[in-house]
């Protein structure tokens, strides 16, 4: 009947889609009703909970209601289009018969039907429980519509068997599956996949990708600007037909020239790999930069692995190169943060998503004698620490990092006496990027505990007592390009250019340099 | 009626009080205080549970509900940002006021002397309104530079022997030689500068910088401004570095110009630290109740400013106590740098505070308005911050702080190619000129030793890649990790940016 109301007026059309997409929150009325009428039916066959029984008619009569509403919303929101039939032919047939089955539950639990089966203590629990797992099955349905084949088990241990191919290194990396199809994934799947087809277009996979949607292919292969697919994710972001559309993230435009790149010249091979296409003069240098540090963030020595979608890129501003390398690491709670805190670190999130830190332990505080002032409290109001600088730092402080160990990517210890052996806590901390280390009584030795850090970009050592023999285990890593040792026995003229071939080593502008 | 309302304390509402440790709970005034309190706190918090809610919403609108008052729009320094991984932490913007001459520093045009003298062609110009200063000028004759230019560093960049000491660390520096502004005079072009508006009351970029990413050394202020002293030309307001409709505790502090920046730090005599704290808490109850009822964000401020003149008796005689500062470094800053104030002394002070996490360091130099008698004005101005703007640079990166710390120099527009004013062979001015002119970056995650933007041969049309203040903007804040576009303050019903409606991160400059 609401098809027949939409095909009179627009307006009507507009009310009830409106009212369809109230369809996601209602649905959750009814489960939650049947689910107690469910609960407190088991509860009442204990003696003493008996009385609870009661109320069990009102709440099968309000989740009757509510389930009614929700097929009546459900249904409108269909007329859409876009969905999966299979999916959704499950959905509804299943949703539908459960305002009846509600209903019918309803009038065993009042008595009104006068079957002498029906009458029977246990009864009203079968029915209950068969109406549950009727719930369940529709849930299920409807949650695969929204979310995906396959959303229960993504990202999760039962996921294992599903991964089709993926691949450590850009050496093996198909340009489709390993590249393309990923962007596609990220950025496209949520509303064209196999089961959320919107404007009747999957990318699913490569066929369903050159099928196109209702209105046609929306790829010309050899012509990416006469590609619909471009021309959509090119338009200006306030464009009614831009995509992704309702303000999901847009492709960065490193995304965007790949994928024109892509259909431009090596489309429908499916068997191209990379290493294959990599020379070609015709690529341009922010794709080959983009996938080159794409999958470099993968590269042995960081935590993730797998192929480009697993989610170390988040897109955002992705043309910085500090941006590439996002490791992988675990979540951090809130009230690590404090601990960390607490132990007197001054902790800054520098990224959400992956959770990054930048942490530094302010140095002790320096009260001349003159003057009567208590220390100033800092930021969790517990007192600045005590101003005596050769007091080593309590090795309990340091290890509060161990905590958040792969978080930190910035770390900064500078001005607080920390000794050599403490090394072996920072050298645990395997993501750090910047290290610095500057006015603290550090040899060599501490120096040479720090083998573990392969992402360190820069290393601060100025005013320390570390000579020339720290270098050669600096050189080594890979990703270090600074350090700065001004003030040190370190001087610039003494170092031969073979020691450090990719460093550059920043000394002072003192005279004595 | 619930009995909580009896012994109602509107201290328990907010989770961040904090409670000093001796409180003398008989103090009269506080309690008669207090009493006056319950009652108000009675009859509003108790609208709803009575039915009386037309009566609690006469008296305070937004009470309603029942809720706790109003908060005021959230930090978002906590939740929001940074929007992705920055590159710099903290940024000294040593802006160079009224406009130096790209012509006669960084933008080379050996045309020019073909020209010289000769009417500027209206080619060129394209009806470029003029300032009233040379409009009604019967002609606009083409004035070469007076100085000499040589080609420096690794990168070959152009600089003029006006400044001798930044060709030393120009392999540091990020040349734009396409900036251009909307405005072409001093107050508009420097409040769009510093705002993002012409028309003054937006909050500063410093101010920005502290709503979005609060405070990383909670005993200094977030935002610090050190102005040259003795400056004359046009004026400078304290409104350049305010914080508009943010929060007040988000405006800048200016530091004064002299041998004591901040006065009155030390306790009065027979007054002891231990005094000061019980004052200040006593203090902040009658804030915090005054707060509690008028929910006046403000009064917040006023809370929290107290607490950080309180740390700062501690912190800024540390940072201000130069004895630790080997003379060296006072050579390299140049011998103004021992004399406090000047804009040498300045430099130095930017660097001390920028080592103790000061996320935002303004320092204002004026005196570039060379309307006439450039050249010798001019090397008096190069002359006062050349060397120490250098020694910044090398004074950061000696001391591994230029890696995510932002230098920016640069004033608020550029000067003409004409000489405003008769132009001899040894004399010329030049007036305002928005379309084009120098500025450069260094540090955190700009490109060293580069140069971006060209400008025709006259030097007064952008030639390729132009860069708008609103695009500086865009990209200063993304060097911070902050999403320009999300960066927004509800104000009057509508959401401000500091890049209004515009703003485009200008990638190529970034590493």
């Amino acid at each position: 009947m609401l098809i027949c109301l939409s095909d009179i007026s627009p307006f009507l059309l507009d009310l009830t889609l409106f009212f369809g997409h109230f369809h996601p929150l209602l649905v959750h009325l009814p489960i939650g009703f049947l689910v107690l009428a469910l609960l407190l039916e088991c509860a009442g066959i204990l003696e003493k909970q008996a009385a609870i029984r009661a109320a069990v008619p009102f709440v099968l009569l309000v989740g009757t209601l509510s389930a009614v509403l929700a097929c009546i919303t459900g249904w409108t929101l269909s007329t859409t289009g876009g969905y999966d039939l299979q999916a959704l032919n499950l959905h509804k047939w299943t949703a539908l018969t459960i305002p009846f089955l509600s209903l019918f539950a309803w009038l065993v639990s009042t008595k009104k039907i006068k079957s002498p089966v029906l009458q029977s203590r246990r009864s009203l629990l079968w029915t209950l429980t068969g109406l549950t797992g009727i719930l369940m099955v529709a849930g299920h349905a409807g949650a695969t519509l929204t979310h995906g084949a396959g959303y229960l088990s993504a990202g999760t241990l039962f996921d294992g068997g599903k991964k089709k191919h993926t691949v450590s290194s850009l050496k093996d990396a198909l340009v489709f599956e390993d590249i393309v199809q990923p962007i596609l994934d990220r950025k496209c799947g949520s509303c064209h996949n196999g089961a959320k087809q919107k404007g009747g277009l999957s990318l699913e996979n490569l066929n369903a990708l050159l099928k196109g949607g209702k209105h046609g292919p929306i790829i010309v292969p050899g012509r990416p600007t006469a590609s619909e697919m471009i021309k959509r994710v090119s338009l200006d972001p306030g464009d009614k037909k831009f995509m992704p559309s309702d303000g999901k993230p847009p492709l960065s435009a490193e995304e965007a020239a790949l994928l024109k790149w892509w259909i431009g010249r090596n489309m429908g091979n499916t068997d191209a790999k990379w290493t294959e296409l990599a020379t070609a003069s015709d690529i341009p240098a922010e794709v080959k930069k983009y996938v080159e540090t794409s999958f470099n963030a993968l590269s042995p020595g960081s935590p993730s692995s797998g192929s480009l979608s697993s989610g170390n890129l988040s897109g955002k501003g992705l043309s910085d190169s500090a941006r590439m390398a996002v490791p992988k690491v675990p979540p951090v709670s809130q009230e690590k943060l404090l601990k960390l805190q607490q132990a007197g670190f001054v902790v800054r999130l520098i990224d959400r998503e992956p959770i990054l830190l930048d942490v530094t332990l302010p140095p002790p505080v320096k009260t001349k004698e003159t003057t009567s002032q208590a220390p100033a409290p800092d930021k969790t109001g517990s007192p600045a620490r005590a101003s005596d600088l050769s007091k080593p730092v309590d090795p309990a402080i340091l290890n509060a990092l161990l905590a958040v160990k792969e978080n930190i990517i910035w770390l900064n210890l500078s001005g607080n006496n920390i000794s050599d052996e403490q090394m072996d806590i920072v050298n645990q901390c395997k993501n750090i990027r910047i290290l610095k280390l500057q006015k603290t009584p550090l040899s060599d030795k501490g120096i040479a505990r720090l083998n573990a850090l392969g992402q360190m970009q820069s290393i601060n050592l100025y005013n320390t007592r570390v000579t020339r023999n720290c270098l050669a285990g600096l050189s080594k890593m890979k990703n270090l390009a600074t350090v700065y040792v001004w003030g040190t026995a370190i001087k610039k003229d003494a170092i031969p250019a073979s020691d450090s071939p990719h460093l550059s080593i920043v000394g002072g502008n003192d005279p004595g340099l | 009626m619930p009995d909580h309302f009896e012994n109602f304390n509107p201290h328990h509402l907010d989770p961040h009080h904090f409670d000093p440790a001796p409180f003398d709970p008989h103090n009269k005034d506080l309690d008669a205080v207090k009493k006056q309190l319950d009652r108000r706190t009675f009859l509003t918090k108790t609208t709803l549970g009575l039915g009386a809610l037309a009566l609690g919403s006469l008296l305070e609108g937004p009470k309603l509900f029942g809720g706790p008052k109003p908060a005021p729009q959230e930090e978002p320094a906590a939740t929001v940002f940074p929007n992705f991984l920055p590159r710099a932490k903290r940024i000294v913007y040593l802006f160079q006021a009224e406009g130096p001459s790209q012509l006669d520093l960084f933008d080379y045009k050996p045309m020019l002397e073909k020209y010289q003298g000769q009417d500027l062609p209206a080619s060129v110009r394209k009806g470029q309104r003029l300032t009233g200063m040379s409009a009604d000028q019967a002609t606009l004759p083409v004035a070469s530079s007076l100085f000499n230019f040589q080609q420096y560093g690794k990168c070959r960049a152009w600089v003029s022997d006006l400044m001798p000491y930044t060709a030393q660390v120009v392999d540091e520096l990020c040349f734009i030689k396409s900036m251009n502004t909307d405005a072409i005079n001093h107050d508009p072009a420097t409040t769009f500068f510093q705002t993002g508006n012409q028309i003054a009351g937006r909050p500063c970029i410093g101010s920005w910088l502290s709503y979005g990413l609060g405070s990383d050394n909670e005993n200094l202020p977030t935002f610090i401004v050190l102005v040259s002293k003795n400056g004359s030309g046009q004026p400078l307001f304290a409104r350049l570095w305010g914080n508009g409709f943010l929060p007040s505790k988000h405006q800048g502090v200016q530091f004064r110009a002299g041998k004591d920046p901040v006065l009155f730090l030390s306790n009065p005599e027979g007054y002891d630290g231990a005094d000061r704290r019980e004052m200040l808490d006593y203090l902040k109850k009658l804030n915090t109740l005054q707060s509690d009822s008028y929910g006046d964000p403000e009064i917040n401020t006023r809370i929290s400013q107290y607490e950080m003149a309180y740390r700062m008796q501690t912190s800024v005689p540390e940072v201000m106590d130069l004895s630790d500062e080997p003379d060296w470094v006072f050579d390299m800053y140049g011998k103004d740098s021992r004399d406090p104030g000047t804009y040498a002394a300045n430099c130095l002070m930017a660097r001390r505070l920028l080592e103790k996490d000061v996320k935002f360091v303004q320092l204002y130099h004026q005196g570039w308005d060379q309307h006439s008698n450039l050249p010798g004005g001019i090397k008096g101005q190069c002359k006062a911050t050349d060397q120490a703007t250098a020694a910044l640079i090398k004074d950061l990166k000696q001391r591994g702080l230029l890696e995510d710390t932002l230098v920016v120099w640069g004033g608020e527009f550029g000067r003409t190619v004409y000489s405003q004013g008769k132009l001899s062979k040894d004399n010329y001015g030049r007036d305002h000129h928005p379309k084009c002119f120098t500025m450069w970056m260094a540090g955190a995650g700009v490109k060293p030793g580069f140069t971006y933007g060209e400008t025709d041969d006259f030097g007064y049309n952008i030639t390729k890649d132009p860069v708008h203040v609103h695009d500086f903007h865009a990209t200063l804040l993304h060097l911070f990790g902050i999403d320009h576009e999300q960066l927004t303050y509800k104000y009057q019903g509508r959401r401000f940016r500091l890049t209004d409606v515009s703003g485009n991160v200008v990638k190529d400059l970034l590493t």
